[in-house]
């Protein structure tokens, strides 16, 4: 049985001679929240319109839950609920008036979706308030509101955080943790705010200029973005042997311009230092380091270049 | 597609708009029986002024209603429908485009031809309904001004015929003005060149028919003029009644495919 939830093969999207999605093949499984990270206009936006057919892509195949022809394909799509990177709603009707015409035009049954949506998205208590007279952040609450009316099997929320503040974000990032958890909803998140990401994501994509650069898992980023001490003495290399016989640290690397990187989780700046004074080394600078998901993506991108 | 209908007739009984449209049109159903009743008692010698001013119809304008329903079938002449189409077609296919919810409905309904359509479908049936709604408050109206002397049922059947011929009309409109939104993408748009449409039309095909009287049935194509044909179609032939029918239904197949075609192929990039 086929596990992924979405798969593309060489998705092109081109206007003119530029190219918004270029060749891009990305592998998203069940139960998998995936970030999809990129500058803006990298077309992170572009690829979900044309995920969620808004668009027609130039070239390339999309298969959604296993389905790859247009007849299922459409059928596929009615189990996604989308937020688009700006929700939109009719403005002279409140929340409660908005989402019912939606549920009245997606045939969904139950007439109690609509409050539940509402309650989830912490709009319950807006009443007869207008769309137009929403915060934005309110707004994109209501796009999620939406988004999980239809109880949809594929979460999409393109830059879902904009505009709500700190503690609207806090609750954001539970409410899709829980989602994941407890309904093990596939979820798909765009965002350029990348310490978000790193919260909730448990795989992740980088697309820049179109391309989808590097796909890979937490486990994988922990394993790469991992702490280390960095040390800057007058002699690099014997700094390394000091700490090797001294300390049994055998997890390092030492750079060209004396710089000693200690990764071992047992290390402590405190001990580091007093190690190499006390064997003579001086000590220039001493500083504890972890590389976070910014220097990945730059990495990323860099060697993308 | 019903759901989608269900949910445009659920939005629309929200919207303010079609509820002073509906409004006006009762209100222009009253002045017309109003004055109506003015003229026919003498009150007010209006002469060859009310013809112009669209208060009698042309095919009746040496007649006055005679009662209720005599009054309820001018309505149907006066020549204000073709322009409450448009409020419909602004409602329903261009309220998708001016606020940016055509992305909400097409990421889950991605069958675009069921949306153009079910959209096609809403305007025509609220059209209707509007139209069959002013005819019963002119009726009502007409009541009270003219009374119910010298009804028979030929009176009612005709009114119904009336309606029911009305419809070509309504899907030939509606397809031209979801074509016109379709192919701007905006409501302002559609509402300039759907009303200078009507207007031109009519200018133009006046024009030709007065250098070419042979070429009479081309006064069909004008709206105005065809609701007001209608409102009195057994004073027409057959023939000239089934042509009619069959030139707005021909229009409505045209432009409902050429608004289909660009609303199927159309990516959908921005929002407000």
């Amino acid at each position: 049985m086929n596990s992924y939830v979405l798969n593309t093969v060489g998705l092109t999207k081109q206007y003119g001679r530029n190219k918004a999605v270029d060749n891009v093949k990305i592998n998203i499984k069940q139960g998998e929240i995936y970030g999809l990270i990129g500058k803006n206009g990298a077309g992170k936006t572009t690829l979900i319109r044309i995920v969620t057919a808004l668009v027609y892509p130039t070239a390339g195949e999309i298969s959604l839950f296993g389905k790859t022809t247009p007849k299922d394909l459409a059928f596929a799509r009615k189990r996604i609920g989308v937020i688009a990177d700006r929700p939109v709603f009719f403005p002279n009707l409140s929340a409660t008036e908005n989402l019912e015409y939606y549920r009245l035009q997606r045939g969904i049954p139950d007439r109690k979706a609509v409050g539940r949506a509402l309650e989830m998205a912490n709009l319950a208590d807006t009443g007869k308030k207008k769309y137009k007279h929403f915060s934005q952040g309110m707004k994109q609450r209501l796009g999620f509101a939406l988004a999980v009316m239809g109880k949809p099997d594929f979460l999409i929320l393109d830059e879902p955080i904009n505009g709500l503040d700190p503690i609207g974000i806090m609750e954001y990032r539970e409410i899709i943790k829980r989602l994941n958890e407890e309904n093990r909803l596939t979820i798909l998140i765009t965002s350029h705010i990348l310490s978000e990401l790193y919260q909730v994501a448990t795989h992740y994509g980088i697309i820049h200029n179109g391309n989808l650069v590097k796909e890979f898992s937490r486990a994988k980023l922990e394993d790469d973005t991992k702490r280390y001490i960095s040390v800057e003495v007058n002699d690099a290399t014997r700094a390394a042997i000091i700490l090797e016989e001294k300390m049994n640290t055998i997890d390092y690397e030492v750079f060209p311009d004396n710089e000693l990187r200690v990764y071992s989780p047992a290390a402590r700046p405190s001990e580091i230092a007093y190690c190499l004074v006390s064997s003579g080394i001086q000590l220039n600078a001493l500083a504890e380091t972890c590389s976070g998901l910014e220097d990945y993506f730059m990495q990323a991108i860099g060697n993308a270049l | 597609m019903l759901n989608i209908i269900h949910s445009d007739i659920f939005r629309l009984r929200k919207n303010k708009t079609i509820r002073y449209a509906a409004i006006g049109a009762m209100a222009v159903v009253l002045l017309a029986g109003l004055l109506q009743f003015l003229v026919a008692n003498n009150i007010w010698d209006m002469g060859n002024e009310a013809v112009y001013l669209g208060i009698m119809p042309i095919a009746q304008n040496d007649q006055l209603p005679d009662n209720a329903a005599e009054f309820a079938s001018y309505f149907l002449g006066i020549g204000v429908l073709p322009f409450f189409v448009l409020i419909f077609i602004v409602a329903i296919i261009g309220a998708d485009y001016s606020h940016g919810t055509l992305q909400n409905t097409l990421a889950f309904e991605t069958n675009r031809r069921v949306v153009y359509i079910a959209k096609f479908v809403s305007g025509v049936l609220c059209s209707m309904v509007l139209t069959i709604a002013c005819i019963i408050f002119s009726w009502i109206a007409g009541l009270a001004l003219f009374g119910f002397g010298g009804f028979d049922w030929e009176y009612f059947e005709r009114l119904v015929y009336s309606i029911l011929l009305l419809l070509p009309v309504y899907m030939g409109l509606v397809g031209f003005g979801n074509c016109i939104v379709a192919v701007t993408r905006k409501t302002s748009a559609t509402i300039a060149v759907y009303l200078l449409s009507i207007v031109l039309l009519a200018t133009v095909i006046q024009s030709i028919t007065t250098v070419f009287p042979a070429s009479g049935w081309l006064a069909f194509l004008d709206p105005v003029t065809a609701c007001k044909t209608i409102s009195a179609y057994w004073l027409q032939s057959a023939g000239y009644t089934v042509l009619m029918i069959f030139i707005w239904l021909a229009f409505a197949v045209i432009t409902t495919i050429i608004g289909l075609l660009r609303y199927m192929n159309e990516d959908i990039t921005k929002t407000n």
